[in-house]
C-alpha cells in the first residue's frame, strides 16, 4: 500500500509544482483598482475599475465602462478642473475629457468612460470609434510624411495581436520565418529612418533588414518575460536608413531562428513586431 | 424574493428546515425495522431531495405555475402531511449527531482529530468557493444552467427550449431543477455548487454505515468515510453545477438499501433503494444502465440467499407488490426527462441516442466523445479493450493535471491507489470462492465491476472516469472492511503505516485541488474583491484565453435590462474541432434577469466557407421586432465575422445593431 501511495506521488510529482505555480498567481495578484474621485475633499464618485480585455485604440490603457447619473454629470461637468482623483487611495494624474453623453477619464493605465445617457448605444458608438482608429503597428513622427506612403504586409505578417492581460506583451503582429515582407509604396523619393521595435522567442536570433537600405543601426534592450507564463522574449530594436524610390519599394526581413511545430505552435513565428517607426533622416 | 437579504435568508432555511424534518419523519416510518439513525438520515436526505424534485417538476410541468411563492406554499403542505402522518416515527436527529459528534472526540486517537480538522477545513473551503465562485465549466454553460434560467423568466417548465444547444432538450435535467432550488429564494446564483456539495457530504454517513454494518469500528469506518470524501474527483466536482457526484452517489446509496434488504428482508428498503434509483435516473440518461447492472446483481444474490422466499406465496407477493410500488417511485422521481424525450422525439435518450444529418463532420464526431451513448460506436470490442488498456494509466492521474473534467486521468487520487486496488484485487478474487462469492456486500463490489465493464464497452473517451466516480467510493471503503477484518489495524506498525498514509493522501489531495480552475488565478484577488454585479461566469472563466472573444469580459459593462440574441446552430463551420455548444450560461447576470434569446443560423446569416458572414434581412426584422440590440455570432471561444454596415463590432463576434431594417 505504501509502496503504490509512493509510486503515485512520484508519477504525480509535478503536480505540486503546477500547484505551486498557481499559489504563486494568487499571492502575487492584485485586488480590483478603486477610483474615487474628490471635489474639495468630498467624495462624490467611486468606481471599481477591473482589468479589462478592450484596449484603446493607442493600445495602452484599458477600457472600462460606467452609468454616470446626472447629478455626477453635472458636478463632473462643473467641477473637472478642481477634482482629484485618486486611484486605491492615492492621488494619481487624470485627464477628464468631456463629450455629449459621456466624461471620460484617463488614467495613465485605464480610460473609464462614464456614460450619462444612452448607455447601451453610447457605448457601442466608442467601442466602434476605438476600434476604428486602433492604431497598427507603423507610426511615423509627422504627418506630412506618413502621406508620403503606403504600407503593405506582404507576406509573413499575422493579424493585429492585441494586448493580453495574461501578459506584459504589448500591441504588435507575429512576423514568420525564415523571412517576412513588406511593401513601401513612395509617392516620391524619400529618404526615411525606420526603426522596428521586436520581441524575439529566440536569444540568438539575428536580423537582417534588405531594400534599399543606406545604413543599419541595432540598438540591445534588456531581455523580458510574459510573467508569470514562461515564455520569455528578447527584446530588439533596429533602424535602418532606406532611400525609398517613388514607386514599390520591397523590404525584406529575414530571421534565422523561428519557433518549429515542436514547440507546440503551428506556425513558424520568427519575431513580434511591437512598431515601425518612420521619421526623418537626420 | 424578498429584497432584504435577511428575509431571503430567513425563508431559505425555514423552507428547507421544514422539508427536511418532514424528511425524517418519513424516512423514520420506512426504517421502522432498523434501530439505524445513520440509516434514517441517508434516507431523509435522499427523501428531501426527491420532494424538492418532484415539487418543482410538478409546479413547473403539471401546474405551470413555477415560482418561489408557489414552491414555498407547495412544499409547506407536502410536509405538513409527512409531519402529521410520519411524526411518531421521527428520530432526534440533532441529539443522535451530538451523540455522534461526542463518541468521534471521546476516541482519543490523534490521526482522527487532524483528519477531523481537516474535513472541517475543507469543507469551509469548498463552501467559499460556492459562494463566492460563479458557475463555470463548459458542460454547465451549455446545458447544466442555461434551462434553470428559462424556467425561473418563464415561471414554467416547456418540453423544450428553443436554443442552438441541442443536447439540452434531450437531457435529464434533474440535478437543474435542485439548482433552481437553491436560486429562486435568493435571486442569485451564488449557491449553483451547493446540490453536488451536499450529495458529496452524503458521503460521509453513507460510507460510514456501510462500513459499520460490515463490522468495521466506528473510528476506522470514520477515516476511511473521510478518506473517500477526499477523493480528487469529488473535492473537484462538490463545487460545481455539473451531476456526476449526484449520479454516482446516489446510485451507492441505492445500493446500501438494497444491501440492507439482503441482509434483513425488509421490504422498505427497497423502497428507499427506489427513491435513490429516482434522483439517480433524473440525473443522466445513462442511469437505466445503473439500474439494470444492480437489479442483475441483485436478483443474482438474492437469489443465492433467499430463494425461499419466493416458495412462499404471502412473501412473494408483498415482494411483487414491493417491487411494483419501488418502480412507481422511481419513475415519479426520475422518469420525466425519459418520458418527455418519448413525448418529443419518440426515443427515451431524444436526440441524443442518434446522429442527425446535421451532427455529421469533425463536430459530430466530437459529440460522440462527450458523456452520453452514442448508437454509431455503441458497444464495441475496441472500445473496451481501449479501456482495459488505459485503465492503469488512469488510475495513476500522472497524464494530466486535476480538473473536474478529468482529462485523460481518473481522479480517482492516491486513495485509490494506495486502498482501492487491494479492495478491487479482492472483489475480483471472490468472484471464484464460493464461500465469499454469495455474501451481500457484494452488491456493491460486483455491481461496481460490472457497471465499469458494461460502461467500457460503449463509453470511451478522454473524460469519461468523470462518470465512473463509483467506482472508488466503492473499493475504498471494501478496502477498508478487508483491512479490518483481516485485523491489519489491531497491528501498531500496520495501523500506524495507514494513519500516515491517509493523512499524507489528504494532505495531498487538500494543497493540489485547493486553486481554482477554470480561471486565470493572476485575477483571481481582483475577481473576489469585486462587487457582487461583476463577479459572473463571463468574468470568471478563462476557458477563452487562447481564441480571446473578449466579449465574455465585456458583458459585465452591459446592463442585465439589455437583452441578447445569439446567432448559432449546430453544423461544424465554426473553425476547430471545439466549437460545439453555444456557452449560453455566460450571456446572462448573476440574478438570471437577462433575456437571451437563439436565432439559428442558416435563417438569419449567410457564410462563406471562411467563416465571414452577411445578416438576411429577416435578422434585422427580428431583432427589431423583438428589441434586441446586441448579438453574439460565437459559439464557445469561437466566433464568425459578421460584415454588414448596420452592425458595429464592439469586440470580436458581438456586434451592436444599430435598429434599421433593410426591408
Amino acid at each position: 500500500m505504501v509502496a503504490l501511495l509512493g509510486a503515485y506521488i512520484y508519477l504525480n510529482s509535478d503536480k505540486i509544482n503546477f500547484a505551486a505555480g498557481q499559489y504563486d498567481m494568487i499571492i502575487h495578484a492584485k485586488p480590483a483598482n478603486e477610483l474615487q474621485i474628490f471635489s474639495n475633499d468630498e467624495m462624490f464618485a467611486a468606481f471599481q475599475v477591473p482589468s479589462s480585455d478592450i484596449i484603446d485604440a493607442p493600445g495602452k490603457r484599458q477600457i472600462t465602462f460606467y452609468p454616470l447619473t446626472t447629478q455626477q454629470e453635472v458636478r463632473l461637468r462643473n467641477e473637472h478642473r478642481k477634482l482629484v482623483t485618486r486611484m486605491n487611495g492615492e492621488n494619481i494624474l487624470a485627464r477628464y475629457i468631456e463629450r455629449p453623453g459621456y466624461v471620460i477619464l484617463e488614467t495613465p493605465e485605464h480610460k473609464l468612460y462614464l456614460i450619462s445617457e444612452n448607455y447601451t448605444e453610447n457605448m457601442a458608438a466608442i467601442l466602434e470609434n476605438e476600434r476604428l482608429y486602433r492604431w497598427g503597428i507603423i507610426h511615423c513622427v509627422d504627418e506630412r510624411l506618413c502621406r508620403l506612403f503606403n504600407v503593405n504586409f506582404s507576406e509573413g505578417w499575422g493579424p493585429l495581436k492585441e494586448p493580453s492581460l495574461r501578459s506584459d506583451i504589448p500591441r504588435g503582429r507575429w512576423t514568420l520565418g525564415p523571412v517576412t515582407r513588406m511593401q513601401l509604396v513612395s509617392r516620391a523619393d524619400v529618404k526615411v529612418l525606420a526603426t522596428f521595435y521586436m520581441l524575439t522567442p529566440a536569444p540568438n536570433q539575428e536580423v537582417t533588414i534588405k531594400g534599399p537600405v543606406l545604413a543599419r543601426y541595432q540598438i540591445s534592450l534588456q531581455n523580458i518575460s510574459s510573467a508569470p507564463v514562461d515564455d520569455i522574449y528578447y527584446p530588439q530594436v533596429f533602424a535602418v536608413e532606406l532611400l525609398l524610390r517613388q514607386g514599390v519599394n520591397d523590404i525584406e526581413i529575414a530571421y534565422t531562428q523561428w519557433l518549429d511545430s515542436s514547440s507546440g505552435n503551428m506556425l513558424p513565428l520568427a519575431a513580434f513586431v511591437t512598431g515601425i517607426e518612420i521619421g526623418h533622416v537626420k | 424574493m424578498f429584497s432584504n437579504d435577511i428575509l431571503n435568508w430567513f425563508v431559505f432555511i425555514a423552507i428547507n428546515y421544514t422539508v427536511l424534518y418532514s424528511s425524517i419523519c418519513l424516512a423514520g416510518y420506512l426504517n421502522k425495522q432498523n434501530n439505524n439513525s445513520t440509516l434514517v438520515l441517508i434516507t431523509a436526505i435522499l427523501v428531501y431531495f426527491s420532494q424538492l424534485t418532484v415539487s418543482i417538476l410538478f409546479l413547473g410541468v403539471v401546474v405551470s405555475f413555477l415560482n418561489a411563492y408557489s414552491l414555498l406554499v407547495f412544499n409547506a403542505i407536502v410536509s405538513g402531511l409527512l409531519v402529521y402522518l410520519f411524526n411518531q416515527y421521527r428520530t432526534p436527529a440533532w441529539q443522535t449527531l451530538c451523540g455522534f459528534t461526542k463518541d468521534i472526540l471521546s476516541q482519543r486517537d490523534t490521526t482522527l482529530y487532524m483528519m477531523l480538522f481537516f474535513l472541517v477545513l475543507q469543507v469551509v473551503i469548498l463552501l467559499i468557493k460556492i459562494s463566492v465562485l460563479p458557475p463555470h465549466i463548459w458542460d454547465v454553460f451549455t446545458y447544466h444552467l442555461p434551462p434553470a434560467v428559462e424556467w425561473f423568466q418563464r415561471g414554467e417548465i416547456p418540453f423544450a427550449m428553443d436554443t442552438g444547444v441541442q443536447r439540452i432538450n434531450s437531457q435529464a435535467l434533474g440535478l437543474t431543477l435542485l439548482n433552481y432550488w437553491f436560486f429562486i429564494f435568493f435571486e442569485d446564483d451564488f449557491l449553483m455548487g451547493l446540490p453536488q456539495f451536499l450529495w458529496a457530504m452524503l458521503l460521509l454517513p453513507l460510507t460510514y454505515n456501510i462500513m459499520r454494518q460490515a463490522g468495521v469500528s466506528t473510528t476506522w469506518a470514520v477515516k476511511f468515510s473521510f478518506l473517500i470524501f477526499f477523493i480528487p474527483i469529488i473535492l473537484m466536482q462538490s463545487i460545481t453545477s455539473k451531476d456526476q457526484i449526484a449520479l454516482n452517489v446516489g446510485f451507492v446509496a441505492a445500493l446500501l438499501f438494497i444491501f440492507n434488504y439482503l441482509k434483513t428482508r425488509d421490504n422498505r428498503q427497497l423502497v428507499i433503494a427506489a427513491t435513490a434509483f429516482g434522483l439517480v435516473l433524473g440525473y443522466k440518461l445513462v442511469a437505466p444502465v445503473y439500474i439494470a447492472v444492480t437489479l442483475v446483481v441483485a436478483t443474482c444474490l438474492f437469489y443465492a440467499n433467499h430463494r425461499d422466499l419466493l416458495l412462499d406465496k404471502v412473501a412473494r407477493l408483498r415482494l411483487l407488490k414491493t417491487v411494483l410500488v419501488s418502480m412507481v417511485v422511481t419513475v415519479a422521481i426520475g422518469g420525466y426527462w425519459i418520458l418527455r424525450n418519448m413525448a418529443l422525439y419518440g426515443r427515451p435518450l431524444g436526440l441524443m441516442s442518434a446522429h442527425t444529418p446535421l451532427e455529421t463532420g469533425s463536430a459530430g464526431k466530437h459529440m460522440q466523445s462527450l458523456d452520453y451513448l452514442s448508437i454509431g460506436s455503441l458497444f464495441g470490442l475496441d472500445k473496451f479493450l481501449k479501456n482495459i488498456e488505459n485503465f492503469i494509466p488512469r488510475i495513476f492521474d500522472y497524464q494530466a493535471m486535476y480538473g473536474a473534467d478529468l482529462l485523460n486521468m481518473s481522479g480517482f487520487g492516491p486513495q485509490f491507489v494506495t486502498f482501492g486496488l487491494i479492495g478491487l484485487v479482492t472483489a475480483v478474487a471472490t468472484i471464484f470462492i464460493k464461500k465469499y462469492r454469495t455474501d451481500p456486500i457484494n452488491v456493491f463490489t460486483y455491481s461496481g465491476i460490472l457497471l465499469l465493464l458494461v460502461y467500457f464497452t460503449f463509453y470511451g473517451s478522454t473524460n469519461n472516469y468523470r462518470l465512473f466516480i463509483f467506482f472508488p467510493i466503492i473499493f475504498i471503503f471494501y478496502a477498508a472492511i478487508l483491512i479490518y477484518k483481516a485485523d491489519l489495524l489491531g497491528n501498531k506498525l500496520y495501523a500506524t503505516a495507514i494513519n500516515v498514509s491517509m493523512l499524507v493522501i489528504i494532505v495531498w489531495n487538500i494543497l493540489n485541488i485547493l486553486p481554482p480552475q477554470y480561471t486565470d488565478n493572476r485575477l483571481l484577488k481582483e475577481y473576489i474583491s469585486l462587487k457582487a454585479e461583476y463577479r459572473t461566469s463571463a468574468n470568471y472563466t478563462r476557458w477563452f484565453g487562447i481564441y480571446h472573444p473578449s466579449f465574455y469580459r465585456l458583458l459585465k459593462f452591459i446592463p442585465p435590462s439589455e437583452p441578447i440574441a445569439y446567432i448559432s446552430r449546430y453544423l461544424p463551420n465554426f473553425q476547430g474541432d471545439v466549437a460545439d455548444d453555444t456557452w449560453i450560461y455566460l450571456y446572462y447576470d448573476r440574478n438570471w434577469k437577462r433575456k437571451v434569446t437563439y436565432f439559428e443560423q442558416d435563417k438569419y446569416l449567410a457564410c462563406n466557407e471562411n467563416h465571414a458572414c452577411t445578416a438576411r434581412g429577416e435578422l434585422k426584422r427580428d431583432l427589431l421586432k423583438q428589441g434586441i440590440s446586441l448579438v453574439s455570432v460565437c459559439r464557445s471561444n469561437r466566433c464568425l465575422n459578421l460584415t454588414d454596415p448596420d452592425f458595429k463590432e464592439l469586440a470580436p463576434g458581438f456586434y451592436y445593431f444599430n435598429g434599421k431594417d433593410s426591408d
